[in-house]
């Protein structure tokens, strides 16, 4: 019993407990390390991706929709553009006929 | 009390971070990062610096835990060997289950970076280098066949291919290239080695070639794999891979080889005679000039692509890279 007891409050030497207390340390700092190199890659990807993104989609020139007689519209059917000055090709054809 | 407390007292020395360094088999290390970087350099295409960096990083830490996991293994055998006794398991410095988990965590750490840093090609060829050499090498063929180090060195010969997987996410011809430079490399580099070092292998019952076929076979096996190297050093000018600079160096450098591993086969070395440890001179040059081979190499490789003056031969076979 009294061994047992003598195990468990074990005393350290002065080296050993500086040499634990330095190895703590170092682990430590290696897992704080870690945690930087994990986030910094993160950041770096995030904005490979981001500028890859951003250069497949070209927003100098957008989807443009038209209505049938030629005048520019958005994606809700709104007129946004110039109205044609002249109907389509296909129109004027029906127009003669 | 007093037993156990005198016990820790009586303990002059206390594992430093050197040792821990020393676990990771250091030399090993830089040579290992140095060929994987020499991949990624090598390889097409440009990788952002940071990424490039923990890419590298993680092969280091993988060889690191590689090392580790290897002294964990050969504890009884590093004690046995007079060059082995001084590291850090067998002179009591580090608990084997230290060296195991920090083996172990340190696999995960460094394929995880990977995998985060690059791709998950890399991540998969880096995991099973580390599987390679700690299992496959050094659990089943290091201590059951005199071709351990052959089969065994393609865990070294990975590093170029991960560096160049790294850096493109493929792993073409070019890189099964830098694979088989390395792993055509290692058995005349490490049968130099053990030309030296038989007496101890034999002692520690590790079935090294000239422990069971002898020096004079294990002269003739490294001027073999020598002459092979020639042929297979060159083979990058023909892919484009290399370029003029790269071809000289390794003509140049796999005639010097050459040389060397004839003088090896000419002499003596190894054998159990007064004119047999005189000529282990011979082995002694030869490994030694075999890391300068492999180091200048790879470095003239890189410097060609990473320096920008590489020219392609007009010995280019066309299709193949």
């Amino acid at each position: 019993m009294s061994d047992v007891n003598a195990a468990e409050t074990l005393k350290l030497t002065p080296a050993q407990e500086k040499a634990r207390k330095k190895r703590g340390l170092l682990l430590a700092l290696a897992l704080f390390s870690f945690v930087v190199l994990v986030f910094v890659i993160t950041l770096v990807r995030l904005g490979e991706n981001a500028a890859a993104v951003s250069k497949s989609r070209d927003f100098s020139n957008p989807v443009k929709y038209f209505a049938d007689d030629g005048t520019e519209i958005d994606a809700n059917g709104e007129v946004i553009g110039p109205v044609a000055l002249e109907a389509p090709e296909a129109d004027k054809e029906e127009t003669s006929k | 009390m007093s037993d156990i407390a005198n016990t820790f007292e009586d303990e002059t020395r206390i594992a430093s971070f050197g040792d821990y360094v020393q676990l990771m088999k250091p030399r090993v290390m830089m040579l290992v990062v140095f060929t994987a970087f020499a991949g990624l350099i090598a390889a097409p295409g440009s990788m952002n610096w940071v990424t490039a960096s923990a890419a590298v990083l993680a092969v280091a830490l993988a060889s690191g835990a590689a090392g580790a996991l290897n002294m964990w293994y050969d504890h009884d055998i590093d004690a046995i060997m007079e060059r082995t006794v001084v590291r850090p398991i067998p002179s009591g410095l580090i608990p084997r289950d230290e060296a195991l988990g920090l083996g172990l965590i340190m696999s995960f750490v460094s394929v995880t970076i990977m995998a985060l840093a690059s791709n998950p090609l890399a991540a998969g060829i880096l995991a099973f280098s580390i599987f390679f050499y700690a299992v496959i090498y050094t659990v089943w063929l290091k201590r059951s066949t005199s071709q351990n180090i052959v089969i065994g060195g393609a865990a070294g010969a990975f590093p170029p291919m991960i560096g160049w997987a790294a850096a493109t996410g493929e792993a073409p011809l070019n890189a099964w290239l830098l694979f088989a430079i390395i792993f055509f490399w290692t058995p005349p580099h490490f049968w130099a080695l053990s030309l030296w070092t038989s007496k101890e292998y034999g002692k520690a019952g590790v079935p090294m070639l000239p422990v069971t076929h002898g020096a004079k076979n294990t002269r003739l096996q490294i001027l073999l794999y020598s002459i092979l190297m020639l042929p297979i050093g060159l083979l990058p000018v023909a892919t484009g891979l290399g370029g003029y600079v790269y071809a000289i160096a390794a003509l140049g450098l796999g005639l010097w080889f050459l040389w060397a591993a004839i003088r090896v086969y000419a002499s003596k070395a190894g054998d159990d005679t007064d004119i047999g440890q005189a000529d282990l001179k011979h082995a002694k040059k030869l490994f030694g000039i075999s890391i300068v081979y492999l180091f200048s190499l790879f470095a003239v490789l890189a410097a060609e692509q990473g320096l920008g003056f590489h020219f392609a031969t007009p010995f280019v076979i066309g299709g193949l890279a």
